[in-house]
């Protein structure tokens, strides 16, 4: 079929659009949302010709050629139409091409590039980069460009590459410096080069909230260059068009820095999209659109993430889709898991979270004081309950939205905010003792005396751990500081063969263990992020560090110790079987300063086999078979007193901002004013309760001995489903 | 909560039963990918709202997958993904109700409900409050749908007063209970569109029945087609014995006794005699009496509904207030199915031909010769052929297609039947929007009766032609009136255009040819085939043939549905059919073509109405909105206004329409808050021409239309604004409410005032404290001084 273009004659398929007899033909066809050969609709625009004849600009990509068809495709209109198709689609992507620390880098430091590898922990990799240049007597205008710094503060940049050069300096010989600071600057290709750069501009409130909370590695770096970036046909073609900042400004509706993993290498980046719809005409039942107008976006539902294939990446025409090459590092894999950092718990103080959604231990964080700055409803009501209906023994959990629950059998079950199980395992093995959650994995103490870490949401093992006797307490998962800013994570475990154990976290392996006279059966706590805290039913209270494993101090009580202890600042407090409180003041080197009684078990009835529960000013006792007392930590005076209704048992009270969360043995949950002692709020469940709940934002979780899950909250539409 | 169950059983067992209650919603409507729209119809009626649990069973269960569901689902405005109150309130935004105040309606009922901010539902899950594009109600603005409860003229103030007449009607809607009983003593005749109804027939209709069981008189009810009239309703026409027809608009209810026993004998002599008592001592103690639409002169009583009906021509309209909109027999009397059976005697080409030859042109918006897209259907070798009637009426500030659908839907089947034929199509689709459940109703019914008598099936009247007709629901979205993107959604798939061609001439619905034909010019079509196409061509223009039916709307007078010949001048219809302008004001503009078309000013109001008279002046035809504008409009207010329309319909797929057009509301947004520059006027005109040089479909060509034409008539009105002040006080970013000397301290304005911003100073000028003021204007409506007026922020 002939056509003409430019007034030249030209030979087209009549069946095939008409970008493939021009780009043949030699002439210069943008475009982005085309891809020869794949599935695609015109959406980009930015392969527009003029179709002289009707006087339309059509995308060529898509338009068929007819008889005598005249197009012209050099001349300003064309050209101007699709810069404006260009600056529009720029205009909706808010990204940034380079780091701003990259750009203004006088000494043409990839930076971005370098802490990248420092994060994977590929020193080497980022040693390589510095290629020897010194950062000496730099100003570290990085620093100040630092985006991270408009959220909280600048990335620790330089601190950084001295590390880096550091640990590296013994393994790589370091090239001669460069002295000339100006012929660095122009060797920067970055810096002054011709490329466009797309910018991400500024971060409202709500995105620096959000920012905080997604990058919390220890480098606190957004890492903002895009991965994608030496591909991006959008960065190209702004390029060739001489675009230096987009007309309109940049606006998008998308989510900035959102970060989705597809598959276990492609990630996609809904703020880089242009919506072509590539990746959603080439999968079947993977992307797909969601909304419309403006606020049309490419997602992919969960379930769907099985069907899409990593090649999609390279049909992306944006950094939007990328694939990235596998950490070495099994922490960072789970960081970009769903895109929540580690939420570092350290202990020592209560969890400060005040808007917390995780729960992820049986009393909340390392240590172990049951105190949650959150508030509870005002008028809790029952949301939904699940029925389990086997014995269950073990507290519940929240985390990632998801309530887990695992009965005496071993058998897990998650369920998400409405109730519906969602994710169900077996661990065939009979389990007692509360376990923990961090960034997706489980650490589960089993009856047959195993530790095992399970990695969510397949339940895979990550490793696993055998002791010599049963395993009755949660574990406690620290963050320990091994000095020079860096940490290493520990799982604390005691167990029935009289050990404490302190594992590798990540890999399972023994750090060492304590041998004591006797079963453990409680939880260890941990202090300052660095001793560790645990009785046993050798009557003994000991303190080690986590480190080095060794014991600072320990102190023999009236009786053994049936729970475990609780910390509170620079204060221990812990209970024996006769129901004796002791209340411990720690010295910084993990010694005991001062140690005394603050409830004596002469004047009660009966033993304690709950944990104390500790705020800022007091101490929240079960004590006497069925009183809930409240002391004052300055001078230990009661100050409050209530009878609760039914025996108290083994689940532990809660202190929830200014309520006090308790529930009796006889099954019936009460939440008590903390300041006054007046009750405020009764539910009877009807069935025994153990476990201890689980506090999270706005609702509370109680577990029933029956396996009856139960959840409260404010009735309200929006949070009901 | 939408569904009960859930309250009192375990999750485990609610779940259960919504997977059985899917099970069978999808055994009826079936399992296959085009199946989806009308699937989650169904589920959205059974639960309120599209539960996850039956979704997963609709995956489970059929050929639809997730991506597929939630690529529809979030696509079309209809679905929701959360629980709604068990009301839903719906205040209609369409033009004629924005410039009638729509939006501080809305701000009302959230205040009167007490809404949360970042919620639609009030707290005890009885009232979901949401804006809705256009109700097609134009004439009584501002519009709300409480449920299935039209209400019209709901002024800020009465927000209370309709909350309490919903309640108190236990939010049923009332039954329609057509009769066809014969003539026993006479006939009362009443239009019963959704939009009459909400004016007050209903109310009417009731008291008749009332007056009918008290005396005895036995009269039939008939409801008939619209008149069209909207500002004449409620109006009836009483038929007595001997055929003679009185006209009673704007008839009170407590006035319906009385009509009636003038022109009716009561049953028994006794009634008749408590009549006759009650009726004299009536005279003498109230004085209502007197003011009776019984005692105003014939002259006096229907003067403005003649002045209205006069200088229309019926063509798509024929038969109105005579014809019950359901009756088949009534319909066939008035010379129905003539045209079918005329067109089955003398063949296909000959139609086809005669449709040509009329020179009729699509009414829908674009103006294409209807005969040529019949030629190219038919001309195609494809056994399977379709023809689609798109009723997809999103325009707001149109409600033509509604009205003819509701009221003449036997004449819209007819002419659909009639295409179908004529292209040798064996399948008619009648594509009808989502947020016109009266219409589905009627067309539903009326499909039913003709297929009853042999319009529909097989071999209809004998011939060897057969075709099967069905309805297809929107789904809520603009775009879909775009053929294409009509096209994909009942494919099942998000209503987005394709690139023509292939025009779906050639390739349309499952790759078949395919005629789409909008509703008014099917219903043109019986004419055209009953009385010959020279007889059509006598009436219009030289370019554009027929007639057009308008919807009438905004600061007119008399609003309604009218019909008139093509080449009509705007100020015509203004001045002689709508009685001129409101309130006095000056006529500003003529606002057509919704939201792809343009605002004609005052001084081109005289150029007559036809296709390309139109397109010259920067506007369009469209689908027939015509919403007029007074003096107290401000133009760039109203050009935000489409382009806000636009840019929440556009499908997304383009960059021009998708980012372009969210660009000029950006644009826009600044101007009507006076942040704008002289350099934003510039860029938002070079944007626009690019967007309508570079848009993929319709919709993106034409969404400039607005800003254009605003641009080109009233470009001093954009620069007043880059000046910082808005001369008619509609853009609320611009005023403040100020009290001038004229108050004399009454304290209404006080009392009314909801946010507490006027302080309670008896005998004093009032104060308004403007950061508090919501600028609703209620006090503006209290004050009986006209003490209260909008001045610009800057002054």
């Amino acid at each position: 079929m002939k056509i003409s273009v430019n007034n030249h004659p030209l030979d087209a398929d009549p069946h095939r659009p008409i970008i493939e007899a021009l780009r043949r033909e030699g002439y210069h066809i943008p475009s982005m949302c085309y891809a020869e050969g794949y599935e695609h609709q015109p959406s980009c625009m930015v392969c527009m010709v003029k179709d002289v004849r009707t006087g339309q600009m059509i995308p060529s990509c898509s338009t068929l050629p007819y008889e005598g068809m005249e197009l012209e495709t050099d001349t300003e209109e064309a050209s101007s139409m699709r810069r404006e198709a260009l600056e529009l689609l720029l205009s909706d992507h808010r990204a940034d091409c380079e780091a701003p620390c990259t750009i203004v880098c006088p000494r043409g430091i990839d930076v971005a590039q370098v802490i990248l590898h420092y994060d994977r922990g590929d020193m080497a990799a980022a040693y390589t980069l510095l290629e020897g240049t010194s950062c000496d007597g730099c100003k570290a205008p990085c620093e100040k460009a630092c985006r991270r710094r408009t959220v909280d503060e600048s990335v620790p940049i330089r601190r950084i590459i001295e590390e880096v050069r550091n640990v590296s300096n013994g393994q790589t010989s370091e090239k001669s410096l460069h002295s000339d600071d100006e012929n660095v600057s122009q060797a920067s290709p970055i810096a002054h080069g011709p490329l466009f750069s797309s910018r991400l501009g500024r971060f409202t409130d709500r995105e620096k909230e959000m920012l905080k909370k997604l990058y919390t590695q220890s480098s606190h770096c957004l890492h903002c260059a895009c991965e994608g970036r030496s591909e991006c046909r959008l960065r190209e073609l702004a390029t060739e068009a001489g675009i230096r900042s987009p007309r309109y400004g940049v606006q998008s509706s998308l989510p900035v820095k959102e970060c989705v993993r597809v598959t276990e290498r492609l990630y996609f980046e809904p703020a880089k999209c242009i919506r072509c719809g590539l990746c959603v005409y080439n999968t079947s039942d993977g992307f797909t659109f969601a909304h419309r107008g403006f606020d049309v976006r490419v997602v992919v539902p969960e379930e769907s993430k099985k069907n899409v294939h990593d090649d999609v990446a390279r049909l992306c025409p944006t950094g939007a889709l990328h694939l990235r090459i596998l950490s070495v590092l099994l922490p960072l894999l789970m960081l970009l898991w769903g895109c929540q950092g580690p939420s570092r718990r350290m202990s020592g103080t209560p969890g400060e979270d005040v808007a917390r959604q995780e729960w992820t231990s049986f009393r909340g964080d390392a240590s172990l004081s049951g105190y949650a700055t959150c508030r509870l409803p005002d008028s809790p009501t029952l949301l939904w309950e699940h029925r389990h209906g086997v014995r269950t023994v073990a507290s519940p959990i929240v985390s990632k939205g998801i309530v887990w629950l695992c009965d005496k059998h071993g058998h897990l079950v998650g369920l998400n905010a409405e109730g519906m199980p969602t994710h169900s395992f077996n661990l065939n093995a009979d389990v007692e003792a509360s376990f923990v959650m961090v960034d997706s994995v489980l650490y589960v103490g089993q009856i047959d005396g195993q530790i095992r870490a399970l990695v969510l949401p397949e339940c895979t093992e990550l490793w696993h751990y055998a002791t010599e006797g049963q395993i009755l307490a949660s574990p406690t998962f620290v963050d320990v500081h091994m000095g020079e800013g860096t940490s290493d994570t520990f799982l604390l475990v005691g167990s029935y063969d009289n050990n404490m154990y302190t594992l590798d976290a990540r890999t399972g392996t023994l750090a060492h263990s304590y041998p004591t006279g006797y079963y453990i059966n409680g939880a260890a706590a941990c202090w300052q992020g660095a001793y560790a805290l645990f009785g046993g039913c050798d009557a003994w209270l000991r303190i080690s560090d986590i480190r080095s494993g060794l014991l600072t101090d320990s102190l023999r009580l009236d009786a053994y110790i049936p729970s475990s202890p609780v910390v509170s600042g620079d204060c221990a407090y812990v209970a024996d079987y006769q129901g004796n409180v002791y209340e411990i003041q720690l010295a910084d080197d993990g010694h005991i300063r001062e140690h005394h009684k603050i409830c004596d078990a002469g004047d009660s009835e009966g033993g304690m086999i709950s944990m104390p529960t500790v705020t800022a000013d007091a101490v929240y006792l079960l004590a006497d078979g069925r009183y809930l007392v409240c002391l004052d930590r300055t001078d230990g005076h009661v100050r409050w007193r209530q009878m609760l209704r039914g025996d108290v048992g083994e689940s532990s009270p809660l202190a929830v901002g200014d309520r006090v969360l308790v529930c009796t043995k006889t099954g019936i949950v009460s939440i008590y004013d903390a300041a006054s002692g007046r009750p405020v709020w009764e539910y009877e469940t009807g069935e025994q309760i153990v476990s201890s709940p689980a506090v999270v934002a706005s609702r509370f979780y109680i577990l029933t001995a029956r396996g009856t899950l139960l959840c409260f909250g404010q009735k309200k539409w929006d949070t009901l489903f | 909560m939408a569904c009960e169950h859930c309250k009192t059983s375990s999750p485990d067992e609610a779940r259960q039963s919504i997977r059985k209650r899917t099970d069978a919603l999808v055994a009826r409507v079936g399992r296959r990918r085009e199946h989806i729209i009308p699937l989650l119809q169904a589920l959205q009626g059974e639960w309120g709202y599209l539960p996850s649990d039956a979704l997963e069973r609709v995956y489970e269960t059929t050929d639809i997958d997730r991506a597929q569901a939630i690529s529809v689902a979030t696509f079309y405005g209809q679905f929701r993904m959360m629980p709604y109150g068990r009301h839903t309130i719906r205040v209609c935004c369409g033009t004629a109700c924005h410039v009638k105040g729509a939006n501080v309606v809305y701000d009302a009922f959230r205040r009167e409900l007490d809404i949360a901010d970042d919620s639609a539902t009030t707290a005890d899950g009885a009232y979901s409050v949401e804006r809705i594009a256009c109700l097609g109600c134009c004439a009584l603005a501002p519009v709300v749908q409480i449920d299935n409860r039209i209400f019209g003229h709901v002024q800020p103030g009465r927000v209370c007063e309709v909350l309490k007449e919903f309640e108190a009607s236990h939010g049923e809607a009332k039954g329609e209970g057509l009769s066809d009983r014969g003539l026993p003593q006479g006939e009362v005749r009443l239009g019963m569109e959704n939009c009459c109804q909400a004016s007050g027939t209903a109310a009417v209709r009731e008291a008749v029945e009332r007056a009918c069981r008290e005396t005895g008189i036995r009269v039939s009810i008939k409801p008939v087609s619209c008149v069209g009239a909207c500002s004449q309703v409620p109006l009836i026409d009483v038929v007595t014995a001997d055929g003679q027809v009185t006209r009673y608009p704007n008839i009170r209810p407590d006035e319906v006794k009385e009509v009636l026993l003038h022109h009716f004998r009561p049953a028994s002599r006794l009634r008749r005699l408590a009549a006759g008592i009650w009726g004299t001592v009536d005279t003498f103690h109230t004085d209502q009496t007197w003011d009776s639409i019984l005692y105003l002169p014939e002259e006096l009583r229907t003067r403005r509904i003649n002045d209205f009906l006069e200088g229309q021509f019926r063509i798509s309209t024929e038969g109105y207030g005579l014809m019950n909109p359901l009756d088949t027999d009534e319909y066939v009397r008035q010379g129905g199915f003539e045209a079918l059976r005329r067109a089955l005697s003398v063949g296909r080409q000959t139609i086809i031909d005669e449709v040509m030859r009329s020179g009729i042109r699509g009414r829908g918006g674009g103006g294409f010769p209807t005969g040529r897209k019949w030629q190219l259907v038919a001309d195609g070798v494809d056994e399977e052929k379709y023809v689609i009637c798109n009723g997809d009426e999103g325009d707001p500030g149109a409600f033509m297609d509604r009205i003819l659908l509701e009221s003449y839907p036997l004449r819209v089947i007819e002419g659909l039947l009639i295409a179908a034929y004529a292209t040798g199509a064996r399948r008619a689709i009648l594509y009808i929007r989502a947020e016109y459940p009266q219409a589905v109703i009627r067309v539903r019914r009326a499909l039913e009766m003709c297929r009853r008598q042999g319009y529909i099936g097989q071999h209809i009247l004998g011939s060897s032609f057969s075709v099967e007709v069905s309805i297809f629901e929107g789904a809520g979205a603009f775009v879909c009136g775009e053929e294409t993107a009509l096209i994909s959604s009942i494919e099942g798939r998000r209503g987005q255009p394709h690139l023509r061609p292939p025009y779906p001439a050639q390739q349309g619905l499952f790759g078949h040819p395919t005629l789409i034909n909008n509703v008014e010019t099917l219903s043109q079509i019986p004419f055209i085939v009953r009385e010959g196409a020279d007889a059509y061509a006598h009436v219009g223009t030289s370019g554009s043939k027929g007639t057009k039916v308008f919807a009438l709307a905004g600061k007119v007078r008399h609003g309604g549905l009218i019909e008139v010949p093509m080449g009509t001048t705007l100020r015509q219809i203004v001045e002689e059919i709508g009685g001129g302008m409101e309130n006095g004001e000056q006529l500003k503009a003529v606002q057509t073509g919704g939201p792809s078309g343009g605002c004609i000013p005052a001084s081109l109001c005289d150029t007559p109405v036809d296709f390309d008279a139109l397109t010259s002046l920067g506007t369009i035809m469209g689908s027939g909105g015509l919403v007029v504008l007074g003096e107290n409009d401000c133009m760039v207010d109203v050009a935000r206004y489409f382009v806000a329309f636009v840019s929440g319909e556009s499908c997304g797929k383009c960059t021009f329409c998708r980012v372009g057009v969210r660009r000029m509301l950006d644009i826009l947004d600044r101007l009507t808050s006076g942040r704008g520059t002289m350099d934003d006027i510039d860029r938002l005109e070079h944007l626009a021409l690019s967007i309508k040089q570079a848009s993929l479909c319709g919709l993106g060509k034409t969404a400039p239309n607005p800003v254009l034409s605003t641009l080109r008539y009233f470009r001093h009105e954009y620069e007043e604004h880059v000046h910082g002040s808005c001369p008619t006080g509609s853009c609320r970013q611009m005023v403040v409410l100020a009290v001038t000397d004229d108050c004399i301290g009454c304290t209404k304005c006080a009392q009314c005032c909801p946010a507490d911003a006027i302080p309670f100073t008896p005998y004093e000028r009032h104060t308004i404290d403007t950061a508090r003021c919501t600028l609703c204007g209620l006090c503006m409506e209290a004050c009986d001084f006209n003490a209260i007026i909008y001045e610009n922020k800057r002054q």
